[in-house]
């Protein structure tokens, strides 16, 4: 009961050294999500309700302002204006006003503000109306005009098995999985030195084990990092549903549970590996030779599996999804986009499992070995063997 | 009672200790002294697992020392650990804490010590707003905090000016007519005279010297003459020792063999002799010839 009662001591401290920095970045990325969701969605919105005007000398051909209409895209909003002066509807294309100028029977002026999109709808738009004025004048029947004026047929193919909203929620849980660990695994590492280095660490080594010291720093910044994922995730949700049409796939159990096993398996491996690397840094100034290359393995996995998810494919996930180092990135999005088999989840979860075991117990090694070096700063061979010879000799 | 038996440790091609053995008591304060490099630090860090040896042991009460035994010691290294940013009584009621000591009992002892070392009213200062002499009086506290059975202070006396080192010296020897076992190092060997009635003095990582700081004065073969109102001439009448101090009849003869007094007596004749005292070397010249060796 006592040592379960100092650790918590060691957590708490932890989280209230931490409390005024963990508010203000929660505070700061609550923000940028609730500013980005907001602007999104406004952008979108305005995005999705453009309105043009296409001029017309004289008056319109039959049918020319339906073809027009069924040619845009949804959501373009197009006004027809009519002009009996050339001049005034070329001044107007000038000014911007108009987006095209059409002037039958097969005459079109752009101006600055066609697209070409616009300038595609209205020759289509202007050659339909023409060639069905011709077929009538040769005596084709209204059907038969249909025919010879049949639309291609475009639609493009979507990957077997994958929605583009499981394909959106695995690039965002890839980039949530990466930030976590990267942030928390910093902060813990900079912790470590820290305390190294103001030889801290020589007292509470004095009253916890290194392995005390270690799961309370990382059951305090876990918990720290699961309850501001927790938050973002929460609000981020939340204000997706409110502020934007995106098609937010629903929160269940299962979600959150998923959620929770790939975060903590993530958290430890991860977790333990920085905090080891800290121990090796003398102090903050060297921390960075030390900490920065770890955070080259998380980035590989990041940047693999956002390429992947985005292109739709799943050959490198599904093989790196294996590997310790990118299982806890990879695998929850694979899980998100639903192409993970039980039995790839299960052998993950298998694999990461005793990885993770493993990595705790060489980085406790490597971080007795390192953090006991006051002042120096020592490679991961030296501080293992370091570490070693402390755990045989207690 | 802690009992350092044969320790050895090497770091690299460098023997910091070397088959050093020395023990305290309960109740007993020992000064550990030596040259830079001598292996102080290093044998204090082995008895709070800081250091692995290479050959020997470490043991409390004729035990090994785990982590239970401890949190039951206080310990202060040479280079001052606290955090800089926390409160001075957060950061200490934590450390209490960390030794076992339940919330209002480290509360209460945290108060209690600020008070007696006039800082009750910097409690809620951060420490690295402290002066230094101050940040060394609240490394002192945390050490001690806990009521603790051994206290292992390295250095503590290091950059403290009068006052605060007479501050000091006063709770060591509060401590240790308490029952704690009270081990520092020191380079400062008046205060360490003044304080300690055993020394231990390492060299090369070997002991080279240890006992009561009076018999090993008294062991030495150097013995100092102190004598005022004598005739400037006078020491030279006793053909033998060396005058080291001359100034307003005043006379300091050092003698490396020992003295006649008899000789000394008989040379008093005809002197207006006001004080005459001898006595042996100071703890300081003992250690240098321990460490010249």
């Amino acid at each position: 009961m006592t040592e379960t009662r100092i650790i918590a001591e060691a957590v708490w401290r932890e989280v209230y050294s931490r409390r005024k920095a963990f508010i203000v970045s929660t505070a700061l990325i609550l923000t940028v999500v609730l500013a980005g969701l907001f602007v999104g969605g406004r952008a979108m919105e305005s995005a999705g309700t453009s309105a043009i005007a296409i001029g017309v000398m004289e008056a319109a051909p039959d049918g020319l302002e339906e073809g027009i209409r069924a040619r845009l895209d949804s959501g373009i909003d197009m006004t027809l204006v009519v002009f009996d002066r050339r001049a005034d509807g070329e001044q107007a294309l000038r000014d911007g006003d108009l987006s095209a100028l059409v002037v039958p029977p097969l005459e079109v002026l752009w101006g600055p503000v066609t697209t070409s999109h616009v300038a595609d709808v209205v020759a289509g738009a202007m050659r339909a109306v023409y060639l069905t004025d011709v077929a009538i004048d040769l005596g084709l029947s209204a059907t038969e005009v249909e025919r010879v004026l049949a639309p291609v047929q475009g639609r493009s193919i979507e990957m077997e098995g994958v929605d583009e909203g499981a394909q959106v929620v695995a690039v965002i849980t890839v980039i949530l999985m990466f930030v976590a660990i990267i942030a928390y695994g910093q902060w813990l590492a900079y912790g470590v030195v820290e305390e190294k280095a103001n030889r801290v660490a020589e007292l509470i080594l004095g009253a916890l084990g290194p392995g005390q010291v270690l799961t309370a720093k990382m059951v305090s910044l876990g918990g720290l990092g699961l309850f501001q994922l927790a938050l973002v995730g929460g609000v981020g949700y939340v204000g997706a549903t409110a502020f934007t049409d995106i098609e937010v796939p629903p929160l269940t159990g299962s979600v959150l549970v998923w959620v929770l096993v790939w975060f903590l398996l993530g958290f430890a491996f991860y977790g333990s590996l920085y905090s080891a690397a800290g121990a090796l840094a003398a102090d903050t100034q060297e921390a960075g030779s030390a900490i920065g290359p770890l955070n080259l393995l998380p980035g590989i996995g990041y940047a693999l599996g956002i390429i992947a998810f985005s292109s739709g494919s799943d050959l490198v996930p599904r093989i790196l999804s294996f590997i310790p180092l990118w299982t806890p990135l990879l695998m929850p999005g694979r899980v998100a986009r639903g192409v993970a088999e039980p039995w790839e989840v299960a052998l993950a979860i298998a694999v990461m499992v005793v990885s993770t075991v493993l990595m705790v117990v060489v980085a406790a090694r490597v971080y007795l070995g390192g953090i006991t070096q006051a002042t120096r700063t020592v490679g991961w061979r030296q501080a293992f063997r370091g570490g070693r010879e402390f755990a045989r000799s207690a | 009672m802690l009992a350092i038996d044969g320790l050895s440790k090497r770091f690299d091609s460098v023997v910091a200790l070397d088959g050093c053995s020395w023990r305290v008591e309960r109740g007993q304060m020992l000064g550990l002294l030596g040259p830079n490099g001598a292996g102080k630090t290093t044998a204090m860090r082995a008895v709070f697992g800081l250091v692995r040896p290479d050959a020997g042991s470490v043991t409390w009460n004729g035990a090994p020392i785990d982590r239970r035994v401890r949190r039951r010691f206080g310990y202060m290294p040479e280079e001052r650990g606290l955090y800089p940013k926390l409160t001075v009584r957060w950061q200490l009621a934590y450390l209490g804490r960390l030794h076992g000591m339940d919330r209002r009992s480290a509360h209460d002892a945290v108060d209690r010590w600020l008070e007696e070392f006039d800082l009750l009213d910097r409690a809620e200062a951060r420490l690295r707003e402290l002066s230094h002499g101050n940040q060394q009086r609240v490394q002192l506290i945390a050490a001690i905090l806990h009521d603790p059975e051994l206290v292992v202070l390295d250095e503590p006396f290091a950059g403290l000016d009068p006052i605060g080192a007479a501050a000091m010296a006063e709770t060591l020897v509060r401590l240790t007519a308490g029952g704690t076992a009270v081990v520092f190092s020191s380079h400062q060997l008046d205060v360490v005279e003044d304080l300690c009635r055993d020394v231990v003095i390492l060299h090369r990582g070997r002991v080279a010297l240890e006992g009561r700081v009076r018999e090993l004065r008294a062991g030495s073969s150097v013995r100092y003459l102190d004598v005022m109102g004598p005739h400037p001439g006078w020491a030279e009448s006793l053909h033998t020792g060396e005058v080291v101090e001359r100034d307003d009849g005043h006379l300091r003869v050092r003698f490396t063999e020992p003295i006649d007094v008899s000789a000394v007596a008989s040379s008093m004749a005809g002197e207006e002799i006001t004080q005459l005292i001898i006595e042996p070397p100071p703890l300081s010249e003992v250690f240098r010839q321990a460490v010249s060796r």
